[in-house]
Parts: structure tokens; sequence; C-alpha cells
């Protein structure tokens, strides 16, 4: 049976193309959808490798100018003020905040091969401080002070793609455009940590590499520090403490907001395409449902003399049935192979980093599943119809 | 006497329409014996094709008992009536009814469908059943590319590829001019005379009907004698 | 004729009722989403509110310098010393409007915080930009040079600040530094670049001013002839100008690269990545937005066409007997396109209605601030343009195959 449906799809290509195409249009749609959806879910529930909660992000405006040495000293003053209120736990300078989108990259290379990771630095303790975890070797600390060469950990990721599986503990690697005939310092891996997602929960896994930030320098410059509130503190401290800090750095504006609100609004912000997307995929899924619908009512219309002739050489009802359900679910299912096939290209190519193996794979799955399940619902009805018809009266339908 | 084919014991047929009833057969009590080819004549809507739909158990009688190989026909239930279709009845249209989408050996085939045979069996049966009908050159072929005695030649191979005991023919060389009706008439006479098969045919061409065993006639919906 | 088309197309629609709910089903989705994209390409394009002369002016708005070996690059929008060296200079615009780049800042109200977008301007912008004055005025150049702590707010910071009473003549603490409202203007749509702001402060009122030192900062500057004709003299002189660029640090930035657009060209440079680029290649960019139109549609297309098909081969009867009485198939096909542009404009009106509907909801959500659509007539003829594409490429295969079925095949498949 299958076989001889296999035929009668075959040799009404010329009917099916059309439904076809749209079949495999929207079962890419689909696909694109559901794959984005759920390597944005997967990247959701990976680990951030740090500690956000009762923390406040610090944003410092030196009156909108460039940092100078003078303001090195101001620092210095403004951590101690936060240090020495009761409701602050710690304050560190972290020169990129989290869920921010900034981005600071810069290419490194190791044995002739390049990485472009991107890069942070925060003062001695802070990665204690917000809870990162130490995979191999130590955190800085007040003891790099002095070095000639730049220490820095990297994340677990750099490590395994740099150095495979022999030890990053000590290595040298170097910023490129600097050779070893220069003095320019190295850098010198001394721990690896499981990661930090700077940029929050929807972005994708990155290289990273973590310096120590030198107060002692007066050349570094900082745009945002991070204080962790004692907890139950209430909001309204804000204001308060915008007071204390204007008192200790006058030229200095002070802009504060809690890392909570900054992860909602990055996550608003990075889920929106998908709700977007998601909408219009489910809007362009209920079109086609009606239209497939239509064109099968139509289309068992039309066969009410194939139809009927079967009942009459001894189909019965409930096959006559079977056999149009399983005719949209072989052409949903041929729809789904196209599909698969152009959409497998994504992952084998590597072109688009949300498109790999594990949510394409998933993309795939749904794709399927909902064309499949659109095929048979819109055939149901029909169907039903169609073999509801008597076969006398199919037969002389003319 | 060989046994009965078909026994029609005051059969009538009643359709309701919004509030007409149109009585389209009438108390018809009628014996058809195996091995008999026999001819129903009547002028149009007289109640033939509705007395063909009925044997064939296309149709259920308002009234009355229908006999077929000398079992009575109790049942309602579909799957029954399909598998008495398909196993004891082959039906012949005057528009052949043929599926245009598939090829012609694809068409025999079908009332195979409905049994649980392998492919191959099908196939060869198929085959031998276009033989019988002369058509084995044009197994490949799309009913479309074929004349209407052509079509109508493969809507009888598929008839007989079950190796009914009874062929139903409606009209059969309606459709087709007197040289190609001759050709039908001639592969339909000697299914009766070769194979053994019962025919029972709907025609209102008297030349026709004279080349059968026995010729019943109906009037609006009662027949006539 | 075509009033018979008119009366069968009619006929035609109410007869098969599911058939005819699908399709315009179908187009009135499909047109909503395209409405919406439409409106908001407009807002963003058109000179509307205070941007209402945005014809009137081009904008610079990036910078970006560099050297011969590009061995450093910098770029952001434009800094004071590139205003002063490069931008003031030009003899050609008769206004020179610019402002910093809207800034969170921070105002306290009986302990709540308030978050205004700050810009910084100078007098020239009050100018060029044609806002809605609600009460006050605006600060005037001796205000600006003597940096003036004085603002001008929006209504929607009147209501966050003041309550909403008069706020003229009332003073708030902005970043530790205390300003007197001048002005209340009607809030802009955060999608108008050039006007968008919640504060308006002279650029010169901040605490140090550090600013004046860079080359790279947070500016904007607006070009503005009172005759439009004469944009492209403008735009020559300043890219004339750049040639005579000079850094303080020379030997590390000897080039800068930047261009004056009208907001279109911002727009496909923005779009294009072409920030840069000696052209802005507009029509590269609307063919673009064209593509990605066409793409959305094709699903819905493939839809239609295929629900036509059904249509008209269940029709076939009707189609074959006529065909058998005489008509042509031009008839038959002209009948089948007026009863699809019939169907599509009903669905269209319903998108078109459907779409405002939907730019509603995205004002009232607040995801894109003070956003104010408006009921535009280029935006419903752009509609429609789409309605009539719609109705052509979904009615032209299935009108095709009407017209090669054969009379008596269509009568006997009936």
């Amino acid at each position: 049976m299958l076989k001889h449906l296999t035929k009668l799809i075959w040799n009404r290509k010329g009917e099916n193309a059309l439904v076809l195409v749209e079949l495999v249009t929207a079962f890419l749609v689909i696909f694109f959808v559901a794959a984005t959806i759920s390597y944005s879910l997967w990247l959701y529930k990976q680990p951030l490798g740090y500690d956000w909660e009762d923390t406040w992000e610090l944003r410092i405006a030196i009156g909108n100018s460039e940092w100078q040495e003078s303001d090195s000293e101001t620092l210095r003053r403004v951590l101690n003020t936060l240090k020495g209120q009761p409701a602050i736990e710690w304050a560190h300078v972290v020169r990129l905040g989290p869920f921010r989108g900034w981005n600071w990259t810069s290419t490194v290379a190791y044995e002739g091969r390049e990485f472009i990771p991107m890069w942070n630095t925060m003062t001695d303790g802070a990665p204690q401080d917000l809870g990162m975890t130490l995979l191999e070797g130590r955190w800085f600390g007040p003891e790099d002070a002095g070095r000639i060469d730049d220490p820095i950990l990297i994340n677990e990721r750099l490590a395994r793609r740099m150095f495979g599986d022999a030890s990053p503990l000590g290595q040298d690697i170097r910023q490129r455009g600097e050779d070893e005939e220069r003095d320019d310092p190295a850098l010198t891996v001394i721990g690896v940590f499981s990661d930090f997602r700077q940029r929050g929960d929807l972005h994708q896994m990155t290289d990273y590499v973590l310096g120590r930030h030198e107060l002692e320098d007066p050349e570094q410059s900082v745009y945002s520090l991070l204080v962790r509130l004692e907890p139950g503190t209430a909001l309204t401290y804000e204001e308060a403490l915008v007071d204390v800090l204007s008192q200790t750095a006058p030229d200095w504006r002070f802009v504060v907001t809690p890392l909570s609100r900054i992860r909602a609004d990055h996550l608003r912000e990075q889920s929106m395409p998908l709700y977007i997307g998601g909408t219009i995929a489910a809007f362009l899924v209920i079109m086609v449902a009606f239209g497939l619908f239509g064109v099968l009512w139509q289309n068992v219309t039309r066969r009410t003399d194939e139809l009927g002739l079967r009942r009459a050489v001894g189909a019965t009802r409930e096959r006559i049935y079977r056999q149009i359900v399983l005719e949209m679910t072989l052409l949903a299912l041929f729809a789904a192979i196209i599909g698969t096939i152009v959409g497998i290209q994504f992952p084998m190519l590597g072109t688009f980093r949300p498109l790999d193996w594990r949510s394409s794979g998933l993309g795939i799955g749904a794709a399927t599943l909902i064309v499949s399940g659109l095929c048979v619902v819109c055939a149901l009805y029909p169907a039903r119809l169609a073999a509801k018809r008597p076969p006398a009266e199919a037969l002389h339908y003319e | 006497m060989s046994e009965l084919a078909i026994q029609l014991h005051e059969v009538s047929k009643t359709y309701r329409t919004d509030r007409i009833e149109t009585v389209a057969v009438h108390d018809i009590t009628l014996d058809v014996r195996q091995g008999e080819m026999l001819a129903i004549m009547g002028p149009s809507g007289c109640g033939k094709s509705t007395l063909l739909n009925l044997i064939g158990l296309l149709d259920e009688p308002s009234e009355g008992r229908i006999n077929l190989l000398g079992e009575e026909i109790r049942t309602s239930r579909d799957r029954d009536l399909a598998r008495l279709r398909n196993e004891s009845i082959g039906f012949v249209f005057q528009s052949f009814h043929l599926i245009p989408d598939l090829r012609v050996v694809d068409n025999v085939e079908i009332p195979l469908l409905y049994r649980k045979l392998p492919a191959a069996e099908r196939r060869r049966l198929a085959e031998t059943a276009l033989e019988r009908v002369g058509l084995a050159s044009r197994m490949h072929h799309f009913p479309t590319q074929l004349s209407g005695g052509q079509q109508q030649r493969v809507a009888i191979a598929r008839a007989i590829v079950g190796e009914p005991k009874i062929v139903l023919a409606d009209e059969p060389t309606g459709n087709l001019d007197s040289h190609m009706g001759d050709e039908i008439m001639g592969i339909l006479e000697g299914l009766n005379r070769d194979g053994g098969s019962t025919v029972i045919m709907v025609t209102h061409d008297q030349e026709k009907a004279d080349r059968t065993d026995r010729v019943v006639r109906i009037f609006d919906g009662q027949l006539v004698h | 004729m075509f009033r018979n088309y008119l009366i069968t197309a009619y006929k035609v629609l109410l007869r098969r009722k599911f058939f005819s709910f699908v399709n315009i089903f179908g187009i009135a989705l499909t047109l909503a989403v395209i409405t919406v994209v439409i409106a908001m390409l407009q807002n963003v394009v058109q000179p509307l509110g205070a941007e209402a002369r945005a014809e009137n002016y081009l904008g610079v708005r990036d910078l970006m310098i560099t050297n011969e070996e590009q061995t450093s690059t910098s770029s952001w929008a434009i800094g004071y010393r590139f205003l002063e060296t490069q931008v003031m200079p030009l003899e050609t615009p008769d206004r020179i409007a610019f402002f910093a780049e809207p800034r969170e800042g921070t105002v306290f109200v009986r302990g709540q915080k308030v978050s205004p977008r700050v810009v910084r301007a100078n007098h020239e912008y009050w100018n060029v930009l044609a806002f809605d004055f609600r009460d006050g005025r605006p600060f005037a150049n001796d205000e600006v040079s003597s940096a003036s702590r004085v603002a001008v707010i929006n209504e929607a910071m009147q209501v966050a600040l003041f309550d909403g009473n008069p706020a003229v003549g009332k003073r708030f603490d902005l970043d530790g530094m205390t300003f007197e409202v001048i002005g209340v203007v009607a809030n802009e749509p955060e999608t108008r670049l050039d006007a968008f702001g919640e504060i308006w402060i002279p650029y010169t009122a901040t605490a140090t001013d550090g600013w004046r030192k860079n080359w790279i900062g947070p500016f904007s500057a607006l070009l503005y002839a009172e005759d439009r004709d004469r944009l492209p003299v403008i735009r020559d002189e300043f890219t004339a100008r750049l040639e005579t660029f000079v850094h303080d640090d020379p030997e590390e930035w000897s080039i800068a690269k930047a261009t004056a657009n009208s907001k279109l060209e911002a727009l496909a440079r923005e779009f294009l990545d072409r920030r840069f680029a000696e052209d802005s290649r507009v029509g590269l960019f609307f063919g673009a937005v064209f593509a990605a139109m066409v793409a959305f549609m094709f699903l819905p297309t493939i839809n239609l066409i295929n629900l036509n098909v059904s249509r008209i081969l269940e029709r076939a009867g009707e189609i074959g007997v006529r065909k058998a009485f005489g008509a042509s198939t031009r008839t038959l096909v002209g009948q089948f396109l007026v009863e699809n542009l019939v169907l599509s404009f009903v669905g269209g009106i319903l998108g078109v209605i459907l779409g405002f509907a939907l730019l509603a909801f995205i004002e009232s959500t607040g995801m894109i601030a003070y956003a104010q659509f408006q009921f535009d007539v280029g935006t419903v003829l752009a509609a429609f343009a789409m309605i009539v594409v719609f109705a052509v490429l979904s009615g032209l295969y299935p009108a095709l195959r009407m017209a090669r079925m054969h009379p008596v095949g269509a009568l006997r498949r009936g």
C-alpha cells in the first residue's frame, strides 16, 4: 500500500509540487526559529560563572572627558568610601561589567595559532567575591604587583582550545604583533577558571582572558565598579550612596544600576527577536494550516470517483480514511527530508553558530513534528468526509 | 440446475431528499444463476443502475433481501460489505473510472491492494489479467494515453483480476463506438463462456442485449415481463 | 464587463465562505506585518515632528580617525575638537546645530530615581529642529556661552519630575548640579535620532570641560540650508574640508573619515554597515528591504497559489461550461484576476487596519519611547502597492493553469 501511495503521489507531482514547496518552506521557517530558540534556551541554562544577586553596577562618567592620571587618586578615595559603608559587602573595579554587551577583544597567538578572546580586568579578590570558579592554578593577588610579565587567567574553553590536554599553567602567550625579540612582556597563564559570561545569559560562549587590574598604575582608566550589598538593603539606599560618592568625588558623575535590572533588560532585549520570530512563525504556520486544509478538502472532493471506485472494489471506509491521512503523512515526510537536507548544511558548514548539531537536530525534530502534525490534522476532516460518502453516490458524481 | 449466484427477494430502494421521496426500485424479485449472462434493459432513469448498485452491494436496499452466492446479506457492516465486494464482485463502469494518476498496471492491481498479497504476486495477477484483455503491451501507459476501448479493457482487467464470481457492467459500451463496443462485448462473453463468470450487464442497446442468455426489462423501477 | 466581473466575484466570495475566509485571513496577517515594517521605516526616515525640516539639513554623526597603514583606528560620534576645526568653520550652511548623544542622567524625586536621557546641545539646535514648545522657550546663545544651568524638558519629564504642574521656573538636581527649567516641549519618539531626548541642557553645562580636548566624542552636527538645493554644495564643502584635517598627533592620526547624510542615507549606511564609505548606496538599501519583504511574502503567496489552484479546479465545471459557450480564455483569466483582486483588497484593508492596531499596541507597550506612528497616506499607499503585487503573484499561476484547461476535460472533471 505504501508503495502504491508513493506512486500515486509521485505521478501527481505536478499538483503536489506546490504543496511540497509550501511544506518545505514552512519546515525551514520552523527549523530556523526552533533551532534558534533551542540554542538560546541552552545558552540560558549554562552557568554564568558568577553571582549577580545583590550587586550594583556603578558607572562613572568623568565630566565627559578622558581619564587623567589624577583620577586614579579619586578612584582610590571612592573605593575606600565604598568599603567604609556598612551596607556594602565589597567593592571592586570590573572594567567591563556584566550584561552590558560590551566587547573588548584582542588577538593572542600561541605556537603560530591565533585566537580572538574577549578581555577584561578586575582588581584583586574580585573573582573570588563574584563567586567565580577556579579550576587550576591560582587567582591573581597583591603578590603580582610589579611583575614584568602580565599574569592572566583564561577560561576553560580557551585553555582547551589553545593547549588541548596540556597544562596551560606557566605558558607564555603573546598578543599579535609582538614577537620574542621585542622586549614586550609576555602574558603568563597563572590559572584557569570555568567561565565569566560577561555579556550575559543569552550570549554565545566565548574565549575569555582575565587580567589583573592594577590600582597602582595611574594610567589604567576605570569607568565601571561593582559593589555587593548586604542582603536586604533597600533600593532607596541608592540616593544616599550617590550623595556620599558625589562628596568624595565632586568631578565624577555616578549612575547606579542593580545588576538584576541590567540583566532583566538584557534578557528582554535579547529575547525580543525570538518572540518576534516565534510570533511570525506561528502566524505562518496557522496560515499554512488553513491553506492545507482548503487544498485537501478540494483534493478530496475532486477525487470522489477515485475514492468511490476504491470502495467499489473492496476498500473499507477505514482504509479510505487511512489512505488520505497516509498520503499527507508521506508528503509531509518527503518535505521533512528535503528540509532536513537543506537544514543539515548549516551545522555541517558551521557558518552560523546558533545552528550547531544539537540545536539543528532539535530544530529538525520540531519542524518534522509540526509539519507532519499539521498535515495529519488538516487531512483528518477531509478524509472523514471522503470516507463517509456512499460509494454509489461517489461513482455517479458526474 | 446450477446454483444461484444472486437472488433478490422483493427488493425496494427509496431515496429521500428533503421532503420528496423517490422510489428508484420497487419490489423486485430476480434470480440469476451462476454462469449466466444477463442483460438489464430499460430507458434512462428507470432504476437500472440502482438495481446494479444494490446487486453490487454499493447500496443498501430499503426493503427486501439479497442473497449473494447462496449467502444472505444481513450485515450492513462496512468491513464485511467491502470484503464481499472485493472477493465476489468485479465492476465495469460506463465511464471507466480509471485513476488518471496511476499507470495501467497499477490501476489493475487496485482490488488486490485490499487483500493480503505479496507485491510480486499482485503484479503477476495484474499482468495475467491484462493479457486476458489483450493489453499486456500497454501495461506502463497512463490511462489518458489509451483509446476509450482500451481504457474499458483495462477496467475489465481490473474487474477480473481478483477472480470474482460475478462481474457487474454498467453500460460498458455506452461511451464507445460500435466497433469497440463489439470488442468489449466479445471479452465479456469470453469471460462468461470460458471463465464461467456470472456477468450482469446494464444496457439500453437491444443488439448487445440479444447476445446474452437472458434479458430483463425495467420500467419505472419495476420488472416488466 | 467589469461590473459583471465584480458581481460574480462577490457571489463566489459568499459561496465559498471558508476559502474566502482563509484567503482574506492570510492576506490580512501578511499585510499587517508589512504595514508595521513600512510605518516603522517611514517614522525613521520621514521628516516628522521636530524633524519637520529634516529635508533641509545633512547630519554628520560618525567619525573615524586612522592613518595610512591603519595601525590605529578609532571611531564613534564626532568630538568637540573636530566640531571646532572641521564643522563650525564651514561657510555654506546657513545654520549649524550640534548635540551630544543622549546620556542617562540621574534625578531623585522624593527618593525615587528617575533616569532621563539628557542631551547637550548648542542654541542653533532649536532653530534647525522644529520642537513644539508647550511652555517657555529654548536656551539662547549667551546662555550656552555662559554655561548657564538651564534646561528644556519634555512633557513626560514634566510629569515625572513635577507631577505635571507648570514647570518653567522650577529647579531640579541632575547628577549633582541644579538646573532651572526654561521650556517644556512635546515628547519626541526614540526613533527620531536627531530630536530624541528627555532633558536638554547647554552643551557647556558640565562639571568639568575635558570634552573640549576630544576629537572623538559624543556629538553629532546638523548642517542646515534654507534652500535645500544647496545641500550638495554643503556636502562638497564638508568633504573637501576633511582634507585639511590635522590631529594633535599627526603621526598616529593622519586621516579623518566622515560623511554628511540625509536621514535616509544615514539609515542606509547604518544598515549596510557603510558608515565611512564614499557613497551611501540608498538603492541597495531599498533593494534589501524589498527583498526581505518578498522573502517574507513567499510562504503566504505559495499558500494562496495552492488555495487558488484548488479553487479553480473546484470550479472546473463552471469554467468548462463558460468555455463551451464561447468565453475566451482572456475573459476567464480576467475574471479570475478580478476575483483575486477583490479578495486581496478586502484582506488588504483588514490587514492595514490590523497593522495600525499593531502599531498602536507597540506604542502602548512603551518598547519604543514616546513612539507615535502617524497615520500616513504614504504608508497606506505603499501597503496597497504590496496588496496589488500580492494579488497578481498569487493569481497569476492559477489563472494560467485555468487558461490551459481543456473545455471537455473541465466538463468531465466537474
